[in-house]
Parts: C-alpha cells; sequence; structure tokens
C-alpha cells in the first residue's frame, strides 16, 4: 500500500502586523540564504574530493605520492593519507548537505504557516487562470481537446506508473488549467465579452443559474418535488462531541462514510441525513453546529447530483429552492434554532455548496458566524462578513475548482489549500482519539519535520481522486501544526462559536418524493415539505 | 634515459592520441588537450622532477591549499547559518511546527560546530602528514 501526504498552504484569515511580517520575511531569507550557502559548500567540499584524487594521480612515476602512505625510503618523496581525506570531504559535504536541508525545511514551514507568499501564488494562479479561461472562450475547441488530452496523458501515465486505470492523474495532469476551463465554458454559456472576464469571478455560478431554470424542473419530474424531512434515531453514537475543526471533520467523515455504508457503525442512519448538534454555553444560553455530508446521488435524497447545480446558481431564489438547503434548513428549524443563537456549519462537497448557500441567503433567519466546506466550490457565494470561512480543498481534486474561481482571501475568509505528495520514509504518524496527531519522524519534504506535511489516513493502493475527506482532513491537520496567526484565529472563532456542552445531537433525513395526486409539476413551484414525526 | 622519464618516441598505429610524439600517421585523430591549461583533468601529465625535486611535493601543496580554502570556507558558511538561527529567535509564531522550529534553533548549533571541527580536523590531517 503506498503512502501519500498533503503539504498544505494558508491562504487569506488575520495576519499578523506589518511589522510582524517583515521580521518574518528577513527570517526566512536569512535561512534560505545560509541553507543555500552550506548546500553550495557541501559541492566545494564533494569537488575538493575529486580534485584529491586527481593530485593523488598527476605524477604517475611517484609511487609515494600515488600510494597515499608515507614512504619509508627518506623524505624525497611526499604524500598525503589521500584514502582517509577524499572519505573525510565526502562524508563532510552530505553532513552539509543534512543541515541545509533542516534549514530549508524550517524556512519552507516558517513561509506557509504565516503565508509568507500566499499573495504571489494567488497572483500567480489568477494569472493561469484568466489565461485559461481567455483562450477557453476563444477557442473552445482547442482547450477542450487540450483538457481531453491532459486526461488521456494523466491515464496514460498512471497506468505506466501504477499498472491501474487511476483517473486521479488525470485530475492531477489538468489541474492547474481546471478553474480557467470551468470559467471559460461559463462565460460562453452566458455570452460574457471575451476580456471582461478579467473582471468577473463568477462565470459559473452565472451558468449554473441559466441551466438550474431548465434542470430544477427536470429534476422535479423524475425526482418529486415533494420534500419530506424527518427526524430519525441512531443507535450508535456516529456525529460527537467537538470543539475544533479538526473533530468537526473526523465526525463529518464519519456520519458520511456510514449513511452510505463505508463503514459501519451499526448506527441505523441512511442516506439524505444531516446532523444537528445543541451545545449549551456557560451562561445557558445554546450553540449549534450543523454537520452535512455532501453527494449520496440516491434517487429520492434531497442531496443528488442536479441539487448541485441549482447550489451553485448566481440566483438567491434558486438557491433556496435547492432540495438540499430547503431539507437542512427545515431540520434547523425543526431542531429549535432560534434566529439570535450562533450557528456553525460544516459540510463535505455538496453540504458545504449548501452551508455557504444558507450562510448567503438565510442570514435573517439564522445567525451563521462559522461555515466550514472541505472540497466546496464556494468562491463566488456571496457569504456575508460576518460569517468566517474556513475552505479546505485540495489542488486536484476537481471538484473545488468547479467555481472557475480562487476564494476570497480576507480577514475572515481562510482557505488551507492542500497538494499530494507521495510520503516517504518509515513510519506514520497517529491521529490521536482528541484529534491531535503524534507525528512520524520522517515525512520526505524538506529537512525531515514531522509538520512539513502529514501523512493521508488509510491511504488508497493507487492515486485516487483526492475529493475524498480524509485527504481535507490531513490538509487541515498539516495546516494546525504549521499554526500561525491565521490559521490560529480562525481555529479559535470556530471553537468559541460551538463552545459548550454538548447537550444533544439529532439527526435529520429527507426524502423527496411526488405529491399524492401528481401528475407534473409547474416550473418554478418548488414548494412542499412535509415533517414526519419519529 | 630522458631526464622526463619518457622513452624515445616510437611509431604507433595509435599515435596522434593524447600523445607527445610528432609524427602521426595520416587519417588519425591529431593531438589536442581540450582542457589544458584549465584544470587538472586532461592535462598532460607533468614531467616527474622539476629543478629542485619530484613534483609529488608540489602535488603535496596543492592539496593541502585545497584543503585549507575548503575549511575556511565551512567557518564562513557555519558563521552565517548561525547568524540566520539567532536572527529567528523572537519571531511571533505559534503552533507545533513553531515549537519545532525553536527547538532547532538550538538543536542545530552542535551540527554547525560538528561542522567547523570536521573541517579544522581535515586540515590538520594534511598539514600533519609529512
Amino acid at each position: 500500500m503506498s503512502d501519500w501526504q498533503i503539504v498544505a498552504r494558508v491562504h487569506g484569515g488575520h495576519q499578523s502586523a506589518p511589522a510582524t511580517v517583515e521580521e518574518f520575511h528577513a527570517a526566512y531569507d536569512a535561512l534560505v540564504d545560509a541553507a543555500t550557502e552550506l548546500g553550495v559548500h557541501a559541492r566545494t567540499w564533494t569537488d575538493t574530493a575529486m580534485e584529491l584524487a586527481a593530485d593523488r594521480t598527476s605524477v604517475p612515476l611517484c609511487t609515494t605520492l600515488s600510494s597515499g602512505t608515507r614512504s619509508s625510503s627518506g623524505g624525497e618523496h611526499v604524500t598525503l593519507p589521500y584514502a582517509q581525506l577524499i572519505a573525510a570531504c565526502q562524508r563532510h559535504a552530505a553532513e552539509l548537505n543534512d543541515t541545509s536541508a533542516k534549514l530549508h525545511g524550517m524556512a519552507d514551514m516558517l513561509a506557509r504557516a504565516n503565508a509568507l507568499y500566499s499573495q504571489a501564488e494567488r497572483d500567480s494562479r489568477r494569472a493561469v487562470t484568466e489565461l485559461t479561461q481567455a483562450v477557453t472562450q476563444s477557442h473552445p475547441l482547442w482547450a477542450s481537446s487540450a483538457m481531453v488530452g491532459g486526461i488521456l496523458g494523466g491515464l496514460i501515465y498512471g497506468g505506466l506508473a501504477e499498472r491501474a486505470f487511476t483517473p486521479g492523474y488525470s485530475s492531477w495532469a489538468t489541474a492547474p488549467f481546471q478553474e480557467g476551463y470551468m470559467s471559460g465554458i461559463g462565460a460562453l454559456l452566458t455570452d460574457i465579452e471575451l476580456g471582461k472576464g478579467v473582471v468577473h469571478t463568477d462565470e459559473v455560478n452565472q451558468a449554473a443559474g441559466k441551466i438550474g431554470k431548465w434542470s430544477g424542473p427536470i429534476k422535479d419530474i423524475y425526482q418529486g418535488n415533494e420534500l419530506t424531512v424527518r427526524r430519525v434515531q441512531s443507535r450508535a453514537e456516529v456525529v460527537r462531541s467537538s470543539t475544533s475543526v479538526g473533530q468537526s471533520l473526523e465526525n463529518l467523515r464519519r456520519l458520511g462514510e456510514e449513511r452510505l455504508g463505508k463503514i459501519d457503525l451499526d448506527s441505523g442512519l441512511e442516506y439524505g441525513t444531516i446532523a444537528v448538534q445543541r451545545y449549551e454555553r456557560p451562561d445557558g444560553s445554546n450553540a449549534w453546529l450543523v454537520t452535512i455530508p455532501g453527494t449520496d446521488g440516491q434517487w429520492d435524497s434531497p442531496f443528488g447530483w442536479e441539487q448541485n447545480i441549482e447550489l451553485m446558481s448566481d440566483d438567491p431564489e434558486r438557491r433556496r429552492r435547492a432540495d438540499g438547503a430547503r431539507m437542512v434548513v427545515e431540520a434547523m428549524e425543526q431542531a429549535g434554532i432560534r434566529p439570535d443563537e450562533p450557528v456553525a456549519m460544516i459540510g463535505h462537497s455538496q453540504g458545504g455548496i449548501v452551508a455557504a448557500a444558507i450562510a448567503s441567503d438565510e442570514s435573517e433567519r439564522f445567525n451563521i458566524q462559522h461555515i466550514v466546506t472541505a472540497g466546496s466550490p464556494v468562491a463566488n457565494h456571496p457569504i456575508p462578513e460576518h460569517t468566517w470561512v474556513t475552505s479546505i480543498e485540495i489542488e486536484d481534486e476537481l471538484v473545488a475548482a468547479l467555481d472557475g474561481a480562487e476564494n476570497p482571501a480576507t480577514d475572515h475568509w481562510l482557505t488551507v489549500r492542500g497538494t499530494l505528495q507521495p510520503a516517504a520514509g518509515p513510519g506514520t504518524p497517529t491521529l490521536n482519539d482528541d484529534g491531535s496527531c503524534t507525528p512520524s519522524a520522517d515525512s520526505g519534504v524538506w529537512g525531515d519535520s514531522p509538520y512539513a506535511a502529514a501523512v493521508v489516513d488509510d491511504p488508497a493502493e493507487t492515486k485516487e481522486m483526492t475529493h475524498w475527506l480524509k485527504y481535507h482532513q490531513a490538509a487541515y491537520r498539516n495546516a494546525s501544526d504549521l499554526g500561525g496567526r491565521p490559521m490560529i484565529t480562525h481555529e479559535r472563532h470556530f471553537a468559541d462559536t460551538i463552545g459548550g456542552e454538548l447537550k444533544e445531537t439529532q439527526y435529520y433525513e429527507g426524502r423527496l418524493s411526488h405529491p399524492p395526486g401528481h401528475t407534473s409539476t409547474a416550473p418554478g413551484e418548488r414548494t412542499g415539505i412535509s415533517r414526519v414525526g419519529e | 634515459m630522458p631526464r622526463s622519464g619518457w622513452t624515445a618516441p616510437f611509431e604507433s598505429a595509435f599515435n596522434g592520441c593524447m600523445s607527445t610524439t610528432r609524427r602521426s600517421i595520416p587519417g588519425t585523430m591529431r593531438t589536442y588537450a581540450p582542457f589544458a591549461g584549465s584544470r587538472p583533468f586532461g592535462q598532460m601529465p607533468k614531467p616527474m622532477f622539476a629543478d629542485d625535486g619530484c613534483r609529488c611535493h608540489e602535488a603535496v601543496q596543492a592539496s593541502r591549499e585545497r584543503i585549507d580554502a575548503a575549511a575556511q570556507g565551512t567557518v564562513r558558511v557555519t558563521g552565517a547559518a548561525r547568524t540566520a538561527l539567532a536572527s529567528c529567535a523572537s519571531l511571533d509564531w505559534e503552533g507545533n511546527a513553531a515549537n519545532l522550529f525553536r527547538d532547532r534553533l538550538t538543536s542545530l548549533r552542535p551540527p554547525l560546530d560538528a561542522h567547523d571541527d570536521e573541517a579544522a580536523t581535515v586540515t590538520r590531517m594534511a598539514v600533519m602528514s609529512p
């Protein structure tokens, strides 16, 4: 079984004061310069070893010199212990390289933890995205062929490398262009003028709005529009108490995999199920945490495939009508969440889009203070400033790039972006019950720091698509280990939002059906929520 | 026997390949020394005896000078590394990686000292040999 690791970078969030950032930059530059000098000097010692070997044989007829041992025939000829000197030079070079790598590793951690080059990375990424969008808009056939070529190339590479069908490599090969390509297609579908795309980032959302006008009613025909939301009981504790984003991610994973039968906690919970938890604060008031898994694709589930399009729409009414959003809002009301009570939400994939849509569109009904999205394309959702957002995305997972844009990087919007790499070295870190990590000895990244990357739990045999929640968990774990003001501030805000003692965990299940006597649904008519008792 | 130690030139089928002979069979490669004058590699081996004795003395002296230069370079780069580490001592950074970072500010001092010691040892190894 291969080991994989995630290297995380942080964008956005509360930054340190400018003077502190200057100190970070100065320290980073000093470390990199020192590391580079050590590395260059290691090569000097390697070259010295080679030159000593040449010196030793530079007078071929002098057997004393070439022997490397002192002659017993008097002082007319001399030599040096060349074998020992050459070995010492090579050993010294290796040790200098090791120290150089450690210094590089320290510099790398410092830069990533404090997002020192975040703006440069974002600018570079934006440039690639806008260029790709422009090419896609002006030459859609050419751009599409290139993407197909990248997909096929990735498949071929994966087949050769792992002797298996590995679509993960297709996504990896096309990752840098996915956002731009999606934007370009979105711009074509919505007739945005070529060149105007530079000032837009929501081409995909506009396109989703256009498509959703007819996909929604079509979906109603085959799935029905009558939404039934009922509270269900769990035989086992699936979503447990949480005081951190890491713990909440683990709960999200448990719920998502249990309801699809990927793990068996014997809970009896099925697809289309979310969790609503009530925490009691020290002052007796309530705080709430809503946990929303992603698309299950079941026939009568409000978290089907089409609902993603409606949730991505730029039209708030279309988003409100999406079945997943309707279901979660209904569940929150059934649970008794009051408008003034603080709410945090966490969702994977479509679950994250639902959280973003509700935060954008129901801010007068609920006091949503913090949402966490994992693998969700939410860059263009109009989430109000007072709602903090923690987004976790993986570079080549594809789904998070479907919004065609980078997430905003503001004080209240932090994005953890992870890159998948093969892990190297012995040992794996341990995920403890409280969500903390006991690091392994060697991650194989710069300088063998255990916090340079986070190993993915339960790795796949081959490189799979990185949209599974375990990759986002690893990315968040690495970002947490790196620390830094943006991460700590966001984590603290999430913990404060739900701070208190867990009093109850409620599970709600949603099902779609056709209303009794149904023949057809009028376009745009999206009503009908039934509450069912336990 | 010539003082240089080389035997008198003789005709050879492979004449012309890095050879001191002047005669060459037509069609064979001409003599050339692409690295001559710039690097030890590729240069013609020196005559064994200089005016004041065997050239092994020169070779040993050259070796000592190389080692001495490299050792001085080690002291310079480890000094720069110590300065860099010292500049990181008061950074406002929290977290597991920050704690490890601060540990490394301390734990990297012995290896840097060891690099200096190793360089000095190699120098002594070269100097003390007769």
